[in-house]
């Protein structure tokens, strides 16, 4: 430190007594060359950097991949300390942390390949042999921010036996990507209070697009364990419209019938044409009838994504009661976009219920 | 005289050290950007909309085709290679007098259907439109139209046709990356303000390997021309479009390759046929309707390669694209005057607009009026050649250290190239741009300055097509 401050002051000096303007050129020249030097050793250190993990990796695979997959297929089941003969795993390969994280992406690799012929006692094995939970835990409870993130991701692929106390300390964390990235993980690991976040906060504050996607692959991958709850129960008080839709949305998509009156209530006493436009959406999925009344008694005072929604429900739905009023709007359409919907509405309908249409 | 000399040469000076500390500025904040977005979006999310197609949403392509029988083949079948659940492509055949048509016809098993078209937005007329009856070509449609002299026109008549709420806008000439779709809309769907439009990271195909549309094997370009532009595309992205992200500021989501709201550009009337920077007229217009309405919005850019285009392989093709270029500048700052300098337009009209006026369009009237004025005080001997050669070094190093932390933010970024010598043959390139390309692009962009008022006829300049399959012999790895 003292040899740089003896070398800015010697530059300092033998520009002493110049114009400002030649010292401050001086200045910047010696930053873009301390900036221009610093990216070239960077870029070489990235390099190096890169060529490392790769040589690891390769290293990694070449010793234990072939074992691990045989392991991890076998039809028998077997324990850590037969594994650890058979794959002949040395401690010294299992030490460090670049280590831990090449046996990660091994075993995913190896997961992603070879999904249908895995053998899931030996999998949990050598996941407790290799300590790779513990390891990723551990990156969870404390490392930052980016470590967390990338520690939640990893375990959620690694293992589906994961206590949600893991992510309970992130549940609340002041950065965003982390904090929801958490609530819609919890959903998957916890298991006595799920859901709890479709109720807390419409799920979190900053609920986007994306959450949605993470939502509904966790609320997918809960279905296949157990039964949903109604999602109806959280439209109601969900104050945000985005979160309302989405949980609409998702009311359509996993078929939950019983919820249909509920969302017709809804639809009736709501002044959110987005809302409105998803249910009709909802209802025209599961095809519920007693909608049919509601949506054509008032169709001329809905706003035109509303219509189109009923006119796309009335095809889904395809009672030949429903025609008369088909044709109606199709008379009164005043854009192309309109009749085009009514036409293929007429079509399903007349496909559903094998009608012959008169010519209009 | 005297007086006249001091303040031109302070003019310049200072000049000189506000672009220094913009772009370090950029630098900075794109360098953050950069470690956001690869925390946040990983192969992990993108793998989400594969696995729930449910909720992935739809996305048009929408490229344009002219007189493009070399390369259209490939073109189609790289975009319909994409790896995305629900996209669907639109081939715009712009009145092409050569085999486009039967060429996608054949290769793709084309029938016409019926002519169920909608004009949202102006374009020339539409004869037929095309489906293929083969199931595996079912995302493919062609648009075949009158010729409309213009990219912009061509763009309309597709976007008139697609379905969905995004859509992307590229060129025939482009290879995009498998998973494009993915990693572009990650960051529309990851915002509570509504994104208007994302931009990409687009680099030189001259030099890649390409087999049946699909990118084998990614190089620099091996032509002296590409290679510069190659460092100079990747400092516009990687640099300054990453930097200007952060600040929601912008100037342009390039034609090239750009990812826009179909509602809005629906809106705000298409893309206009008489631009000849049709991109960013595109990007200020949508902004200045979002500005005008008081919505919230914003402009993403991410820093993935997403897109290869086949860059200009000499210097006579350079000409043609950097004068239109200049021509198109030129005609933002006249056909959207209002804007410049205007509060009520924010962010567009007091920074973004602007920069582009003094650091853009300005930039080669300063230098070549700086290049003139050095060879007056050389002549008239009044030039202090150590503080001369301590300037020049000042600007020189300005080149090659935004060059030089460009080159270091791809790597970052990803690792594109194969051979770690291939990033220092940009890295020695970028020594060289300051005298070896950089003046031709001064002259080329002044000639389109000159162009735009001598006012004449213009044709958008035919790109010499290498085409991609024949070039090089390829070897699939």
């Amino acid at each position: 430190m003292d040899r740089i401050k003896f070398y800015f002051y010697y530059l300092d000096s033998q520009f002493e007594g110049f114009a400002p303007i030649i010292r401050i050129t001086v200045f910047v020249v010696m930053l873009l060359l301390f900036l221009y030097l610093l990216s070239l050793s960077r870029l070489f250190l990235i390099n190096r950097g890169i060529s490392k993990r790769r040589r690891r990796r390769k290293e990694i695979r070449n010793k234990y991949e072939n074992g691990i997959r045989d392991v991890i297929c076998s039809r028998v089941n077997l324990d850590a300390e037969d594994i650890s003969n058979r794959i002949n795993l040395h401690k010294s390969d299992n030490k460090h942390k670049w280590q831990k994280e090449m046996f990660t992406k091994l075993l995913l690799s190896i997961k992603e390949k070879d999904r249908e012929k895995i053998n899931l006692n030996n999998y949990n094995e050598i996941l407790y042999l290799l300590r790779l939970e513990n390891y990723w835990e551990n990156e969870i409870s404390t490392g930052r921010t980016g470590r967390k993130i990338r520690g939640i991701r990893k375990i959620e692929e690694l293992t589906t036996e994961v206590v949600s106390g893991i992510v309970a300390p992130l549940l609340y964390h002041r950065n965003e990507n982390l904090r929801k990235l958490a609530r819609s993980e919890f959903i998957k690991f916890e298991e006595q209070d799920a859901f709890r976040f479709l109720e807390e906060e419409d799920f979190d504050r900053k609920f986007n697009r994306l959450d949605e996607i993470r939502l509904h692959s966790s609320i997918k991958q809960k279905s296949q364990e157990q039964a949903l709850p109604l999602l109806a129960q959280w439209v109601q008080n969900a104050q945000n419209i985005d979160f309302k839709c989405f949980l609409i949305r998702e009311i359509a998509y996993f078929k939950q019938e019983e919820s249909a009156p509920y969302l017709l209530e809804i639809f009736k006493g709501s002044r959110d044409s987005s809302v409105q436009a998803e249910i009709v959406k909802a209802l025209g999925i599961l095809q519920y009838e007693g909608a049919l009344p509601v949506f054509t008694s008032q169709f001329k005072l809905y706003k035109l994504s509303i219509q189109y929604n009923i006119v796309d429900a009335i095809g889904r739905i395809g009672k030949e009661e429903s025609l008369p009023f088909l044709f109606d709007i199709y008379d009164d359409a005043y854009n192309n976009e309109m009749k085009l919907k009514v036409l293929e509405a007429i079509q399903k309908c007349r496909d559903k219920d094998n009608i012959l249409l008169d010519q209009r | 005289m005297d007086s006249v000399i001091y303040f031109y040469q302070y003019m310049v000076y200072f000049y000189s050290i506000t672009l220094t500390t913009i772009y370090l500025f950029l630098a900075v904040l794109g360098f953050m950007n950069i470690r956001k977005k690869r925390l946040r979006y990983t192969k992990k999310e993108e793998a989400l909309f594969n696995l729930y197609p449910e909720v992935a949403p739809g996305i048009s392509i929408v490229t344009p085709a002219y007189n493009e029988e070399v390369i259209i083949v490939d073109n189609v079948k790289s975009m319909l290679n994409l790896d995305y659940p629900n996209f669907e492509l639109v081939v715009v055949n712009d009145g092409s007098k050569d085999k486009t048509l039967e060429l996608l016809t054949g290769h793709f098993e084309l029938e016409e259907v019926p002519l169920d078209y909608t004009y949202k937005v102006r374009c020339q007329p539409v004869k037929r439109i095309f489906k293929s009856k083969n199931p595996q070509f079912h995302r493919l449609t062609v648009v075949d139209k009158i010729n409309g002299g213009t990219k912009a026109d061509a763009m309309n008549a597709g976007v008139n046709y697609i379905q969905y709420d995004y859509f992307i806008n590229t060129d025939v000439d482009c290879i995009l990356s498998r998973d494009t779709l993915k990693k572009v809309i990650l960051p529309v769907l990851d915002s509570n303000v509504p994104v208007i439009a994302v931009g990409a990271t687009m680099r030189m195909v001259n030099g890649c390997e390409i087999d049946e549309g699909v990118m084998t094997r990614v190089r620099p370009p091996r032509q002296f021309v590409p290679t510069f532009q190659e460092t100079e595309y990747l400092r516009s992205y990687l640099v300054a479009k990453m930097g200007w992200s952060v600040i929601n500021a912008i100037p342009n989501v390039s034609g090239g390759f750009g990812f826009f709201s179909s509602r809005l550009v629906i809106n705000v009337g298409g893309f206009d046929p008489l631009s000849h920077a049709e991109d960013m007229d595109m990007t200020t217009r949508m902004v200045a309707y979002m500005r005008e309405r008081g919505e919230k919005y914003k402009i993403e850019q991410i820093p993935d390669s997403c897109c290869w285009t086949e860059g200009p392989s000499n210097i006579q093709v350079l000409r043609r694209q950097r004068t239109r270029w200049g021509r198109g500048l030129i005609q933002i700052f006249i056909v959207h005057r209002r804007l410049l300098f205007n509060r009520r337009y924010g962010r567009l009209g007091m920074l973004v607009l602007p920069y582009a006026f003094f650091f853009e369009f300005l930039a080669p009237v300063i230098e070549a009026t700086g290049l003139i004025f050095l060879i007056f005080l050389l002549f008239t001997q009044q030039i202090n050649f150590s503080t001369f050669w301590l300037m020049l070094l000042f600007v020189y190093l300005i080149s090659i250290t935004v060059s030089m932390i460009t080159i270091s933010y791809d790597l970052t970024v990803k690792k594109q190239y194969k051979k770690f010598r291939e990033y220092l043959r940009l890295v020695v390139f970028s020594a060289f741009e300051a005298f070896l390309y950089h003046p031709f692009v001064v002259f080329f962009s002044l000639t389109g300055y000159v162009q735009f008022f001598t006012r004449r006829s213009f044709k958008w300049g035919a790109m010499t097509r290498q085409g991609f399959s024949r070039a090089t012999p390829t070897i699939k790895i």
